[in-house]
């Protein structure tokens, strides 16, 4: 057992898994995930495969067609989990262990900087190393001086936060949900269009209603931003929050996250002759922008035949354009007004708001875990650095003083500086 | 009527100003290729500095001026991202430059700089060197942090790795460093280079030097070592670019992370420059193979910024698709 988790820890191992973990979501960003076995047999074909071996068979074979969630590259995940415990265990606290010890030498080996020196100032070239951030410990002869501890303890938190971004990443899939719900204006909702869950999911059964939805335009007919105004329902029908969410800002109740994403036209209400009557709308796409037709039937006097006129609507400011038989522009009409005669009035636009409701019990982790990993990388930066110092005590008040140092970043930093400290003292 | 003029001018000025960057780098790029040639004359040296600090200026006063006038940080697009890439590239070469005081660097650098400035000014069409309102996604002071951590990573991490590519190249010729005394060279050398390029002459007074070791040497270990640094500072950046985007995204529809392709491949830079920053713990590992990891960096970092928005799919599209 402890054979394997030795291999686990081993460095050369992690580059391994590293590197494969890298090699594998290359192919994720380049194969289309989530798509239908036709699309991959169209796109891959068996006669022509791609790179000489990418073809259908091979992407279902090794479950290409969703790298992200099967079980090998999951599994590679895990042992990177895994490898990083062991690495911990194994290799950083023994070596944090050994750095914490006073490490008194005569001879200290591998070391990045070596002088012998006579002089009769030790304690100067001792209070310059303490004045340069050490901390200096003697033991009889010898002293020895350590800097930047925390460069050889942040390594050990990278690893540790690493570990809880997937652990939170693994409840988050345990216990989360993601659902996206199309409401209209003014309706009371529940949480039903549940997109993806885990087995431990729980569903809220929280009421929420959408009092208000709207849209902000640019000069250029460009969306600014879109709003929606939400309301949280208790089981007696009473409003516990109310917030206006739009994109980047979401509502945020207990373990629930209203996210505003995506809207739609569904219809134009109308009056006629003080009767209200709903007519659906058909969304299209021109030029990246949403367009959408309709047809208002007309009663006419005169003949039989059908009759009416084509409305196209191109954006949420409460604008429509009504164009005739014959495809020609009529005229431009505002909300509140007529469309034909006297008649025909506009009331209404019948949209909804696309809302998208999150529940992640492990987001905490991943947020701790984000923010040790960011401060705990910008430590490992710092250097540790040790200093060894032995005196041999000659005649006249003269000692040799033997300086080495050693550090594991900052290598020609250190020489310089011990140079420096030691040059004048000679 | 009024506004129209104003818009005008400033076109015009914008023009002059990319233009006036893009010469100044190629001067100065000429001119530390001439301070590399003849060695001994101090002024071509000090004109090429002067002239990249100059190009430096320009640049900087060129971006803040959009974010004056367009009101929003000057990284809405990818004419403005490769503006502020060489920026932050001239900056940080300069404080390299400044620590370790060698002409080389710029020499280095620079032939990328002009190539990235060329790019944004010369082939990028107009259209896309406009500025243009931001869709409701970016809106979020989010985008400043996460646009400009991850910029300033891509700098650090392609200057660290032009390093590597340097040292690779020249390492080829095995005469240079015999296998067997490579460690102990390691530090011997480092701390004869420093001292040297540090100004304060060694050589009698050293009991170390036990022999006279050549130029080419020396910069080859000191290239080892700052590459390892730079690329030491551009991994946290890299980190703390990914996560402020993974917060965002959170923060915007709900998902940390959703292997968009550019989510992906920022991954896999940081998964390669991680392997890099622990191929140099192995024993054994420092120094040539560390390197390979290291220029192979450089292509993933291009990937990443450039390639994959050429696939034209998600959110970091850069408007390509339009």
């Amino acid at each position: 057992m402890e054979k394997i988790f030795k291999i686990l820890a081993n460095l050369k191992f992690a580059i391994a898994l590293l590197l494969l973990i890298s090699i594998t979501i290359t192919f994720g960003s380049i194969i289309e995930q989530d798509q239908t076995l036709d699309y991959y047999k169209q796109n891959y074909p068996l006669t022509n495969p791609i790179g000489g071996f990418l073809t259908w068979k091979v992407i279902n074979m090794f479950q290409l067609n969703h790298i992200y969630k099967n079980f090998w590259f999951i599994s590679l995940l895990l042992s990177l989990g895994i490898s990083l415990i062991a690495c911990t265990f194994f290799q950083q606290f023994p070596g944090i262990k050994f750095s914490r010890r006073c490490y008194f030498s005569n001879n200290p080996r591998k070391t990045d900087f070596q002088t012998q020196l006579k002089t009769n100032l030790s304690r100067n070239i001792i209070y310059t190393i303490i004045s340069e951030g050490y901390f200096v410990f003697q033991q009889k002869k010898n002293f020895y001086g350590t800097k930047g501890i925390i460069g050889r303890i942040a390594p050990v938190f990278v690893h540790l936060s690493i570990i809880l971004i997937l652990l939170g990443s693994i409840f988050a899939s345990l216990g989360g949900f993601n659902s996206q719900e199309l409401i209209g204006k003014g309706e009371i909702f529940h949480i039903q269009n549940v997109t993806s869950s885990g087995p431990l999911t729980k569903l809220s059964q929280q009421a929420i209603r959408v009092n208000d939805f709207w849209i902000n335009y640019y000069p250029n007919n460009k969306i600014k931003q879109f709003y929606s105004n939400l309301s949280i329902i208790n089981g007696d029908g009473q409003e516990v929050r109310s917030k206006t969410i739009s994109v980047n800002k979401p509502l945020i109740y207990k373990d629930l996250t209203f996210y505003q994403t995506d809207w739609n036209l569904l219809g134009l209400r109308i009056s006629h002759n003080n009767k209200n009557f709903q007519i659906p709308v058909i969304q299209t796409t021109q030029n990246l922008n949403k367009v959408w037709l309709t047809w208002l039937p007309l009663e006419s006097n005169t003949s039989k035949n059908l009759s009416g006129e084509t409305i196209i609507i191109n954006n949420y400011k409460g604008t429509i354009y009504i164009y005739d038989n014959n495809g020609q522009l009529n005229k431009k009409i505002e909300l509140s007004n007529f469309i034909e005669n006297k008649n025909y009035k506009l009331i209404e636009f019948l949209s909804v708001t696309g809302i998208q409701i999150k529940s992640d019990p492990g987001i905490l982790f991943i947020y701790f875990g984000f923010g040790f990993l960011m401060v705990s990388t910008i430590l490992s930066y710092l250097s540790f650095s040790q200093v060894w110092l032995g005196i041999d005590y000659l005649e006249q008040n003269n000692i040799k003083l033997t300086v080495n140092a050693k550090t594991n970043r900052t290598k020609v930093l250190l020489t310089t500086q011990m140079y420096k400290i030691t040059k004048n003292k000679r | 009527m009024h506004t129209s003029i104003v818009t005008l001018n400033l076109d015009a000025y914008q023009n002059f100003l990319a233009n006036a960057i893009f010469c100044n780098l190629l001067l100065t790029m000429c001119l530390y290729w001439f301070s590399l040639i003849i060695v001994n004359n101090n002024l071509i040296c000090n004109l090429a500095k002067f002239s990249a600090v100059n190009s430096n200026v320009i640049l900087f006063f060129y971006l803040s001026w959009r974010w004056y006038n367009y009101n929003f940080f000057p990284l809405s697009n990818l004419y403005e991202s490769l503006m502020f890439l060489s920026c932050l590239l001239l900056f940080i070469y300069q404080f390299i430059e400044f620590k370790t005081r060698s002409r080389v660097i710029g020499a280095l650098v620079l032939p990328l700089i002009v190539l990235v400035q060329g790019f944004a000014s010369l082939s990028l069409p107009t259209a896309m060197q406009k500025s243009s309102p931001l869709v409701p996604a970016l809106q979020s002071n989010w985008l400043m942090l996460h646009v400009s951590m991850m910029m300033l990573s891509y700098a650090t991490l392609l200057l660290g790795s032009l390093f590597s590519i340097l040292y690779l190249v020249l390492y080829k010729d095995k005469k240079i460093l015999t296998k067997k005394s490579i460690k102990e060279q390691f530090v011997e050398e480092n701390f004869v280079f420093q001292l040297t390029t540090s100004a304060f002459s060694l050589n009698q007074t050293s009991n170390i030097i036990t022999e006279a070791k050549t130029d080419r040497q020396r910069l080859i270990l000191s290239l080892d070592n700052w590459s390892y640094r730079t690329i030491g500072i551009g991994f946290p950046f890299l980190t703390m670019g990914i996560i402020s985007g993974a917060v965002w995204a959170n923060e915007a529809w709900g998902s940390y992370w959703s292997w968009d392709p550019k989510e992906t491949w920022a991954l896999i830079t940081w998964l390669i420059f991680a392997s890099y920053l622990h191929a140099r713990l192995t024993k054994g590992w420092r120094g040539k193979r560390a390197a390979f990891l290291g220029s192979f960096g450089f292509f993933i970092v291009w990937v990443c910024y450039l390639g994959v928005n050429f696939l034209g799919k998600g959110l970091h599209s850069y408007g390509f698709l339009n």
